[in-house]
């Protein structure tokens, strides 16, 4: 059974999965200073919960079910904001002159059309544009399979659609 | 959207600009500070219930006048209320944080929510019934006694502070409602 209870473990754990946290934390919450915040929040609830691991997952579907929940936990704290506020003025003040800004530019249109997704299709967009297949994604979000379809071709369609409008 | 679509989508994604990685000893740091401050918070509230449950005494033993009596009589036992009903849900919501569920399941997350609205649904009664219980003292000191201006000045701002108060207790609950609405959905 693997266990992570020294900090040095801990630590590396971090820096593992630091990417994907930091792009959840972003697919949460456009605001760049809360976005920020989030991902710390999310990085100290890893490290925390990593106490209490004891192999009943693999260890990838946990830190996602640890992050995504404290996504949960920070709408849920930071309620009195809108979710959609500042999402379009983002945009615009992302707006970059260089030539290799259009990569930066499609990959903010990314994130505000995943932040304007419904919370239920958010979550498994997220997980989905993280690679992971359907089965992780039930086990993360402790949703059937089949849920996961559903959810994942309607966030598919919608995302399309926000998509389309931002180009 | 096609599967290359996605993956193209994905890699996209994937290839976001990275956030600087936290100093977890500080994040550690600051997480036992909201827990000291939690505390704290708790520690005042008792000691809030203690002075006032000891004026109360006070008043009873150098027999001030029935209508203060009555007054801080009420202020006791409806703080004590409220501590107890308020403690009572903060307790279950500390039982949810420390099992550790919220980490992993949304139903930990509603209930959390749910205990949330509660306590604004007892501030918001509670208020309610202070108002009401300062108006009478309010009336009935003008009855008794000559009211003063100054007294009457001070009257009008609790009541504008207990009006404040409400307002906020109000936009809380609706906030916390409308996260659980979405969290139901």
């Amino acid at each position: 059974m693997v266990t992570f209870t020294k900090d040095s473990e801990k630590e590396i754990i971090i820096k593992q999965y630091w990417p994907q946290i930091g792009r959840a934390a972003s697919g949460y919450e456009n605001r760049s200073a809360l976005s920020d915040e989030l991902a710390q929040e999310m990085a100290l609830s890893v490290w925390r919960s990593l106490d209490r691991f004891n192999g009943q997952c693999s260890i990838n579907t946990y830190v996602y079910r640890v992050i995504h929940n404290t996504a949960i936990d920070h709408i849920r704290r930071h309620s009195k904001l809108s979710e959609d506020e500042l999402s379009d003025k983002t945009i615009c003040e992302h707006t970059s002159p260089e030539a290799d800004a259009l990569q930066a530019q499609r990959q903010k249109h990314l994130m505000n059309a995943v932040n304007k997704l419904p919370l239920s299709l958010r979550q498994v967009m997220l997980l989905k544009l993280e690679d992971l297949n359907n089965v992780e994604i039930s086990d993360v979000l402790g949703i059937s399979e089949a849920n996961v379809g559903i959810r994942l071709h309607r966030a598919k369609e919608q995302l399309t659609k926000l998509l389309a409008g931002m180009n | 959207m096609d599967n290359n679509e996605f993956e193209q989508l994905s890699s996209l994604w994937q290839s976001t600009e990275q956030k600087s990685l936290p100093h977890m000893d500080k994040l550690i740091k600051r997480h036992k500070r909201h827990g000291f401050i939690l505390k704290l918070n708790i520690v005042i509230e008792c000691v809030a219930i203690l002075a006032v449950s000891s004026l109360f005494l006070m008043s009873l033993i150098e027999k001030a006048s029935l209508i203060k009596q009555i007054w801080v009589g009420f202020a006791t036992i409806w703080g004590i209320t409220l501590f107890v009903l308020m403690s009572k849900s903060r307790l279950s919501s500390l039982k949810h944080l420390k099992s550790g569920q919220l980490s992993s399941s949304i139903e930990a997350h509603k209930k959390l929510l749910k205990n949330e609205i509660l306590r604004w649904d007892l501030s918001i009664k509670a208020t309610w019934v202070f108002v009401l219980a300062m108006g009478v003292f309010a009336v009935s000191k003008c009855v008794f006694a000559p009211c003063d201006a100054d007294s009457g000045l001070h009257i009008v701002i609790s009541f504008l502070v207990l009006g404040v108060a409400q307002s906020v207790f109000f936009v809380k609950r609706r906030a916390a409602k409308r996260v659980l609405l979405t969290l139901e959905q």
